[in-house]
């Protein structure tokens, strides 16, 4: 064993000799193994969520404003000159939906972003109630749906497109 | 048989990356006649107040309110097949004869009256999906 050495060595034998001339410990560290790679939970997707993202890793769900769960449903859309991949799953009564779209050349955002949104459903003779995610805040549908028709009129106030820049993540999450 | 021609009323552009709806009237080959896109705060413009027949809704109202698209997937099959398009027809009329819808919602919902009619006429099938399964 090594001078001064009190742990224990993935790379050596007790004796001190390397690892591939002896046996192998009966108990290692996972990284001895080959065939296991160790990766954080949120980059794990779906096969189908590999294949929707090719070529856009900022459709990547790690990158979503809120956190994407395995098991959400994929949807990709490709157009002429525009591409969407789109996460939905439910929690706590709410369908949430991730959205994220490449740069869009006939939208005013031009640039590729995350769109959030939650709803709850409809019940009784009630619409059903959607939120938008816009920075750490919810606003509701009919605030959002507003400040787009403000803008889509060229008449959006200040205060309007702050919010709807807010509604746009252009950054992964966590970063400023 | 393919159209000689394709009606399209687009209420879309200028909303990519919004969320939105896709509604056709197409032959049993899949071959749409007559279609609109549309941005969904135009649908929610004319559903202001949720029309409802026996406490239940119905057509256009009954779309917005209770389908949920993401319950059945991808391709051609994505799109909801209207059954009852009669039942779709009198809702947006009910919508055009008792509300005050405006701009584009108006024109969505004059458009939508016209396509439903016209798969009405020609026995062609009522297909409604969200704009990013179409």
């Amino acid at each position: 064993m090594d001078k001064g050495y009190s742990g224990f060595n993935p790379y050596k034998t007790n004796n001190g000799t390397n690892k591939h001339l002896e046996m192998k410990p009966t108990i290692a560290p996972m990284r001895m193994y080959d065939n296991v790679i160790i990766v954080k939970a949120e980059n794990i997707i779906s096969e189908h969520a590999e294949k929707a993202i090719k070529g856009h890793p900022f459709a990547h769900p790690k990158n979503s404003p809120v956190k994407v769960p395995y098991d959400a449903t994929v949807k990709k859309k490709s157009k002429k000159g525009y591409e969407q991949v789109k996460y939905t799953w439910k929690k706590g009564g709410y369908k949430y939906e991730s959205r994220w779209h490449a740069s869009t050349p006939d939208a005013p955002n031009k640039r590729q972003s995350w769109v959030v949104t939650r709803t709850k459903p409809g019940s009784g003779s009630n619409k059903p109630i959607t939120m938008v995610k816009s920075g750490n805040k919810w606003v509701s549908w009919d605030v959002w749906k507003a400040v787009i028709k403000a803008r889509q009129s060229g008449v959006a106030t200040k205060a309007q497109l702050k919010l709807l820049n807010a509604g746009h993540f252009t950054r992964k999450r966590g970063k400023k | 048989m393919k159209p000689e021609f394709t009606k399209l009323l687009d209420l879309y552009k200028g909303f990519e990356g919004e969320p939105g709806y896709f509604f056709a009237a197409a032959d049993k080959g899949n071959n749409f006649h007559y279609y609109i896109k549309a941005w969904l705060g135009y649908v929610d413009d004319i559903i202001e107040e949720p029309h409802q027949v026996d406490n239940k809704f119905v057509g256009l109202t009954k779309l917005y309110c209770d389908i949920d698209f993401d319950s059945f997937n991808h391709g051609l099959d994505n799109f909801y097949k209207v059954d009852d398009k009669k039942e779709f027809l009198d809702d947006l009329l009910w919508y055009k004869n008792n509300t005050e819808v405006k701009d584009e919602a108006l024109l969505l919902l004059n458009g939508l009256v016209e396509l439903v009619q016209y798969a009405v006429n020609n026995n062609l099938d009522l297909l409604v999906a969200n704009d990013e399964d179409a």
